[in-house]
This record gives structure tokens, sequence and C-alpha cells, in this order.
């Protein structure tokens, strides 16, 4: 397969991977409302029949509705910004907005592996100007990669850095590594190519799986026009750090 | 007041497994609540439940896998599956693996309640019928004529199936 194909392949199974995922969050949500209002249903039902109406029920009700709306909200606001990284290929990125909201969106991720997160970000704002659809595609897959390494109850650590000529995402496991996805693994040096950066593999001092992302500042001038636009096919060096 | 319907409700949404075991508690339903499958499988081997609604999408062992164990462990107990996230091949799986049920949340409760009683029919034919095929059984194999060995073996079966 083509690497243009591949790139779109992956960033489609990508999309869909995360809309899957945050649309079953908001369907969760959605039937906590519906059996909390059947909930007031029944006891309107009690009162009904002549029991004094319990009220401080009817306020606990009334206040983990309003709890679960505001998380569906939440939810809503951030799957849209996430859809809308698609919107331009090439964008100024604030990276340490870009990856609490990776951060939310992953949530299910880590909750399937019972895994816990412990994050850096640096007190000052990295902007790069890049792809912020393939950006949180890159540490998206470095999550999955981690978490597929080693057993449930894991801890992962995310760390932002900025480093020369651009910034340093970190993404490791603390447990020992047990299998590793190939596959992806081989993939992710074509995507970090195409963000003008490179990515590193490290064993951590415990043999856990650690994957070092570097972005450049600035995205190569091909990549910035969407793949279609470009005037040569886009052939990737197929040179990594990997 | 007749006795209620033992139901092991595993989901891990906290807030939902509260809120629909508050309502079925209101409903001449026993409820137990498990957050995941490991602890719904443990519940089901310390106390006996007739039937269990379970999540599909959990952390640890999934919906999929709780049911297999449920139905392997526990021959009378009936399985309910309710979920956020139902496909085919999912249900065609549960369904192979004896699932009474496949329910997508959010799910009416009158809906709900019709599965569950429906599920609990079924437990109650499969108990008779199980009772019938072991009576046959008794009658079949004893000598002709040996009225304390078929009282004994009833009595055993009596004994097995309370």
């Amino acid at each position: 397969m083509s690497e243009e194909k591949l790139l779109r392949e992956k960033g489609l199974a990508f999309f869909g991977s995360i809309t899957a995922s945050f649309s079953h969050e908001i369907n969760n949500v959605m039937a906590i409302i519906s059996e909390l209002a059947g909930l007031m249903e029944d006891l309107l039902r009690v009162a009904d029949q002549g029991h004094p109406p319990q009220l401080e029920r009817f306020r606990g009700i009334s206040v983990r509705i309003g709890t679960q709306v505001k998380r569906g909200e939440e939810m809503i606001k951030r799957l849209n910004r996430f859809a809308h990284t698609m919107d331009e290929p090439v964008k100024t990125i604030d990276m340490t907005h870009l990856l609490v909201d990776l951060i939310a969106l992953s949530e299910r991720l880590r909750t399937r592996r019972r895994a816990r997160m412990e994050t850096r970000f640096p007190e000052e704002t990295i902007l790069l100007v890049s792809n912020p659809f393939r950006l949180q595609q890159a540490v998206f897959s470095c999550m999955e990669l981690v978490l597929a390494a080693s057993h449930d109850n894991q801890l992962l650590r995310l760390i932002l850095e900025k480093q020369e000529g651009g910034a340093r995402i970190t993404v490791a496991g603390e447990d020992p590594i047990v299998k590793t996805d190939e596959a992806a693994l081989s993939f992710l040096p074509i995507l970090m190519e195409e963000l003008g950066g490179k990515v590193e593999v490290i064993s951590t001092g415990n043999g856990g799986l650690s994957l070092v992302l570097s972005i450049p500042y600035s995205m190569p001038e091909d990549s910035k026009k969407p793949i279609d636009n470009r005037r040569k096919p886009y052939v990737a060096s197929g040179k990594s750090t990997v | 007041m007749a006795d209620k319907i033992k139901l092991l409700l595993v989901d891990d949404e906290i807030q939902f497994l509260e809120t629909i075991s508050t309502r079925l508690s209101m409903r001449d339903f026993d409820v137990t609540t498990a957050n995941s499958g490991e602890e719904a499988i443990e519940a089901a081997r310390k106390q006996e439940f007739e039937i269990a609604l379970v999540d599909l999408n959990m952390p640890g062992i999934g919906g999929e896998k709780v049911l297999e164990i449920l139905k392997r462990e526990h021959k009378f107990m009936e399985v309910v599956i309710l979920t956020g996230y139902g496909a085919i091949d999912s249900a065609i799986r549960c369904t192979k693996a004896g699932v009474y049920g496949y329910l997508e949340k959010p799910c009416e409760l009158e809906t709900l309640l019709n599965v569950l009683q429906e599920a609990y029919q079924r437990r109650v034919q499969n108990k008779l019928e199980f009772k019938n095929e072991k009576l046959k059984k008794i009658i079949s194999e004893v000598v002709p004529g040996s009225p304390l060995e078929i009282l004994r073996k009833l009595k055993e079966m009596d004994k097995e199936l309370k």
C-alpha cells in the first residue's frame, strides 16, 4: 500500500475510533439521564398514591441530571473541536491545549486498560505550525502502543517539553514490555515524517516502552498541502530512527 | 409477600448502576450491583442469582466473557445484555453463548421488565424440563418394583433442585 493511502486509511481509522468511543460515552450519559427521569416519574407515581413527596430525593436527582448534562456538553464540545482539527491541514497550535483535549478524548482507551495517567506540561506556551489532526493521531498512536505493550493497570506518562527547533512529546509506560504491535510501530515514522518530525523508541529503566516524538516548529512546505493537492506524488524517504 | 427475584446488575458506569438499581428495587427485584466483570463473577459465586443484567464494554473482564462464565457456572441463571454499544457480531456471539436478551441503552423500563419477565419464565421452564428429564431417567433406571430406591432417588433430586 502506498504511503499516501496508508496515511489516509490510518487517519480515517483514528477518526473513527475517537468518534465511536465518544458517541459511546455520550450514549452512556443519555442512558443515565433517561434513567434519572424515569426515577423521577417513579417517585411522582408513589406521591400520587398518597405518600408524602420525597423532595430531597427530587433535589438530588435534579443535581445528578445537571451534572450529566454538563458532562455531555463537555464531551460534545471536545468532539466538535476534534472534528474541526480536520478543517485545515496546517495551523498554529498551542500544544498544551491540543494535548489536554487529546487526554480527554482518549479517556476510554485508558479506562478500558485501567491505566492511570501522569502528565507534565511546561509553564511556557509552545506554539507549533503543524497539522493538528495528525499530531493528535501520532500521540494517540503512542498511547495505544504503550498501553498494548504491557498489562492492565499501567501508569502512562505524557510529557511535553520545548526543545531546540520545536517540541518533544514523550509517551511512556511503567511496566515491562510484554508484546509490541509491530504494524502500528512501523507506521509511526511515516506519520512523523509527514509532520517533519521523528520518533524514537526507547526502553525505560524497568523495561517499559517509551516513545519520543520530536516535532519541528513548522511542518515541511509540501506536507502543508492536503495530500490531493500536492504537485508530485508524496514519497516518504522511509528513514526513521526506530 | 412473594420472594423477590434475585438480580445481579453489572455495569462500570456507577451512576447508571445506582439509578437503574433503585428503579428495579422499587419493582420487587432484590438487586445486587457489581461495577466490573470480576466483581460480578465473584458475587455470583457467593450467592445465587436468578437473572443477571450485564453491560458489554467494561474494563477488565468484558460482558461477553462474564456471560460465558456465568452460564458455565450457574446452570439456571439467565443473562440479559444491556449495552450502549450494540453490534450484530457481538449479538451473535452472545446468542451462541446462551444469552436470553440483548438490549441497547437507553432502554425503556417497560421493555426491560418484559425481557426480565421472559428470562425468568425461561429459567422456570428450564428447571421444570430438567426435573422432568431427571424423573424419567430415575424411573427408567431403577428396577421395577423397588419403591424405596425410587423414593431415595426422588429425594436426592428434590434436594438438588432446591
